[in-house]
């Protein structure tokens, strides 16, 4: 095996390496933000429906 | 801490690519026919050293001793090089487990890629089908005991991407935990300079009641 394709391989697996780590310590922290973000938006469509109900209450 | 040393943690990873590239291809090889060359100047032998340049194999050094070495003499010769690049893996591991006490992220950092550059000229020879293990078991006379070798180097290599990912998760936690702090005294600067606004607007108008 030459050495430059040697290198290059542990150059690749140490990316990878990285990359995996990162993603394993950032994930739940953006998986936290979009769970906090749907949330907002269910209370958004709840708020948006009540709203509706006691628009069409109002009228009957 | 300012946001601008978060940054300069995430180049430190990409730079700490380079050097390790660098290190790998070019400083390592020098490194391991110098230990070569201590050797023979210990044993007060002539020797001729040459830089060659391939496509395939980079920039490498080659050490010829013009003298006759007993069998001793020439495993030890060829072993110095392996070695000492191990040496000097190990000593860099232990100077990053040091800054890494010393909370220098950045620094270890570096050092912990440069280090995995000088360990990977004896992993490159542990797992090659010629160079200096395959001339040493030759001049042992043990051929067959090749896979004790590679062995070695899985054991080796395994320990290396073991330190590496250690000491990933060790900095990754770590920045996040002065990521977290960060906000939290600058979240607390906020209120209190807000409450110093107020605080300044009430005694002003305390002045004007009494004016």
């Amino acid at each position: 095996m030459d050495r430059l394709l040697f290198t290059s391989f542990l150059f690749g697996f140490m990316t990878f390496l990285i990359y995996f780590a990162r993603m394993r310590f950032t994930l739940p922290d953006i998986m936290e933000s979009q769970r906090q973000e749907l949330i907002n938006l269910a209370g958004l469509v709840n708020g948006f429906s009540n709203t509706i109900y006691f628009s069409e209450g109002d009228k009957n | 801490m300012p946001k601008g040393h978060f940054s300069n943690y995430y180049s430190s990873g990409a730079i700490g690519l380079i050097v390790f590239l660098i290190i790998s291809t070019l400083i390592a090889p020098l490194t391991h026919e110098s230990f070569h060359i201590m050797i023979l100047k210990q044993f007060d032998c002539p020797y001729n050293f040459s830089i060659h340049q391939t496509y395939e194999s980079g920039i490498f050094a080659e050490v010829t001793p013009l003298c006759s070495l007993n069998d001793l003499q020439a495993v030890v010769f060829l072993a110095a090089g392996l070695m000492g690049n191990i040496f000097v893996a190990a000593f860099l591991a232990i100077l990053t487990l040091y800054s890494r006490k010393r909370r220098l992220l950045i620094f270890s950092n570096l050092i912990t890629f440069a280090m995995i550059g000088f360990a990977s000229d004896p992993l490159f020879y542990f797992f090659a089908e010629t160079g200096d293990i395959i001339t040493i078991l030759k001049i042992i006379g043990r051929s067959d005991n090749l896979y004790m070798f590679k062995c070695m180097g899985y054991m080796l290599a395994i320990s290396v991407f073991t330190y590496l990912w250690s000491h990933l998760t060790f900095t990754i936690e770590h920045k996040s935990k002065l990521q977290e702090e960060w906000e939290r005294i600058r979240k607390l600067k906020e209120r209190a300079e807000k409450k110093g606004s107020s605080m300044k607007s009430k005694i002003r108008k305390n002045k004007n009641k009494d004016l």
